[in-house]
This record gives structure tokens, sequence and C-alpha cells, in this order.
């Protein structure tokens, strides 16, 4: 820490101090030449002595008020990622990028059938553990892929319950996205709109131990999906090690029944 | 306060004169002038912290680790402000040069405290940035 008080104040100690108090002092010609020494003591005659300035004053206000004077340092990217010292400040651009550097990718793959399939649906179940953070999916599909009337498969990420009563982005989504062809793929570039993600709405057990509630959102739904072969959801921007994600496919029959 | 000793010679030993001898009544001077300094010095924020005897009788056996612990004291004083004279490493072959030794040092300590008592500067006698800290 910096500290804008003096770590080490200390007091003046003359040796040439008179027995009454007088203080020695050298005077001097404009020339600069010494005109001896001469001893000079105060002989005002207060009323009011007045307080010292002195060490023991200075180290009761330093007592009093330092810590609050102090100016924490700030962290470099090095100290933010890895956390070693919880006296510097990071702006938030350094916690933003500690914490991604920390996160883990994930991806998932899901087998879905090759044959043509009426309401697909991906639900993707993801608690996210830090709000500030822009999650972001990539999802693949390796085999060309059409709506019956030729249109783009209509990729929706909704939520069961939408967190504030708001969708943010085009209605019905709670994403923005950008479609391109990459080869034989489809890629959907999908950046969930964190604010909207924050409302856990749903308990659930994973691996029978771990419990946490989760915010269930429906990657995509199509009507019409020919050859598909594999759909790799993946979050490009990965999430905090506390967080986890299940996906799962459900066909029209399943969905029907939901 | 008594006024320190720290001129004893040869002569005064030999001669058994009042301060050639060191007897229950020096120890009580030095460990008195102790905690005064001690005090005095903690007061300015120079804090010294020690552990003294002030009631030394002639029936007392002065051992070799009171005669230590006062060592330490004077050089915890000493260490805590100023002195000129560094302190004796020892407290073996305690002789009269040892005996002035540990009171010239308090002697020391005592008039550079005193300057600096002296010449604090009072609020409302000076203002910020003044050079030298002239009094007028």
């Amino acid at each position: 820490m910096s500290n804008h008080l003096v770590e080490n104040f200390k007091d003046r100690v003359p040796r040439q101090v008179l027995p009454n108090g007088a203080v020695r002092y050298e005077e001097f010609d404009e020339n600069g030449n010494s005109l001896g020494y001469k001893w000079i003591k105060r002989a005002d005659d207060p009323t009011e002595v007045g307080n010292a300035w002195n060490k023991y004053i200075y180290d009761g206000i330093k007592a009093e008020f330092g810590d609050v004077l102090y100016t924490a340092e700030k962290a470099t990217q090095a100290e933010a990622e890895a956390g070693v010292d919880d006296t510097k400040y990071m702006t938030s651009l350094k916690v933003n990028q500690a914490i991604s550097q920390r996160l883990v990718t994930r991806s998932y793959d899901i087998d879905v059938p090759t044959t043509n399939q009426l309401n697909l649906r991906v639900d993707l179940d993801s608690y996210v553990n830090e709000n500030t953070v822009l999650v972001v999916f990539e999802s693949y599909i390796n085999q060309f892929a059409f709506d019956s009337d030729g249109s783009w498969m209509d990729w929706l990420v909704n939520s069961e319950n939408p967190v504030f009563g708001l969708w943010i982005g085009e209605a019905g989504r709670l994403h923005t996205s950008s479609m391109s062809i990459v080869g034989n793929r489809y890629k959907s570039h999908t950046k969930m709109i964190i604010d909207v993600k924050s409302k856990l709405v749903k308990i659930v057990m994973i691996s029978g131990t771990l419990s946490a509630e989760v915010t269930k959102y429906e990657l995509f739904r199509g009507t019409y999906l020919n050859n598909i072969g594999k759909i790799f959801p993946r979050f490009v921007k990965a999430l905090s090690s506390k967080d986890f994600i299940k996906v799962k496919a459900f066909d029209s029959a399943e969905i029907s029944n939901m | 306060m008594d006024e320190l000793v720290f001129n004893r010679t040869i002569d005064d030993l030999l001669n058994q004169t009042e301060i050639g001898q060191y007897q229950a009544q020096d120890l009580n001077r030095v460990e008195s002038w102790c905690v005064y300094l001690a005090n005095k010095l903690t007061s300015y924020s120079y804090p010294v912290s020690i552990v003294t005897k002030t009631n030394w009788t002639m029936s007392d056996k002065r051992t070799t680790s009171q005669m230590e612990r006062i060592r330490k004291n004077i050089k915890a004083i000493a260490q805590a402000f100023y002195s000129f004279t560094q302190i004796a490493p020892s407290v073996t072959n305690f002789d009269f040069n040892k005996a002035n030794n540990w009171e010239k040092i308090l002697y020391e300590i005592d008039t550079l405290l005193t300057n600096m008592i002296t010449i604090f500067l009072y609020s409302g006698t000076f203002y910020s940035g003044e050079s030298e800290g002239l009094l007028v």
C-alpha cells in the first residue's frame, strides 16, 4: 500500500542549545560570508503557548486517520488473474479478464436423429455463476440443414421464465445471433444477454449430488431438419468453475409431452 | 532527578571517595534515570519498554543478570532515541569506566531530548514551506 503519511516521522534534535533554551543560528552577509553565531530564543510572552507540532502529535493523527488515507495500489494483470494480493485493487477490465482467464471452456456434443425431425428442440440448462460474464454459445451443425421452405433454421434461445419479464434482443429471443457458413457447417454465434440469465428458476440434481438452480434455455427449435448428424453447443465464453451446463435434445414426441 | 555521575577516575577508586564506590544508591540513581527517560521518550512518541528496580538496598545481591538487565535498559533507551557514546558490550568486569559509560549515555540522551523539546515549533508560529524554522 502507499500511504500519504510519512511512515517514520522524526523530530529535529539539535546539539547547539543553551541551558536557557536559546538556539544557535549563524548569521551571514549578502555575499554569504559568515558573521558568526547568534543564540536566539523566542520571547513573545504568549498568553497561549499553543500546541507543539512534533512526532507525538503526528503519530496521533496517523493512528487516527492514517488508514483512511491509504491508497491501494493497482494490481497488475498477472496479479489480478492469480489473485495473489487482495490489498491491491483491480479495474473492472482486470476483474473481467481475471475471471475469464480462469474459466473452463466446455463443450457438449449432442447426437440427434438423422431422420427428419419436426420441432426438434435442444435445451440447455445452465447455471451461470457470474452474472457479469457474457456467455457466448457456438453451435455447429455438420450437415446442411434447411427448414421445409428452404429458409434458415430458426435459432431460438428461450427461457422458461423470463427473468425480469423483459426479453432482450429480438422478440421471443434472449440472444443475438449471427449466422455464417463454414465449409458445410452452419455456424451460429449466439450471445446470451447476460442480464436475463440470472434468474434461477429450477432445481436440478446433477450426478445425484450437486443441486443447483438452473435457468433452462431452449437452444433452438426447428420445424424441419434433414440429415443432421451432430449438434455441438459449446460455450465460447466459458463459465466459471461453479457453472455447469446440461444439454439435451428432445424429439417432437417428447416435446408434446412436456 | 539526582545528578548523573560519569567523571569517576582511578583516584576516586583508590581514595574510596563517594563516587569511587558503587553502591545501592548508584544503582537506584541509574535505574530511576532509566525510568524517567523511558517514560519521557514514550510520552513524545519514542516508545521504550523496560523493566526496572529502583529500591536497591545494600543487602540486595547485585547479580550479573541484574546488571545485564540494566545495561540492556540503557541500550534500549539509546536505541529509541540517540546517544553519542556507545554502551559497553557487557557487564563483565564492571568497573568505574563502565559505570561512567552508563551514566554518560543517560546524560547525553537527556540533553538531546531536552534540546529537541526546546525547539518544537508551536501551532500558529509558522507557515507551511517556511525555510529553516526561524523563530521570527
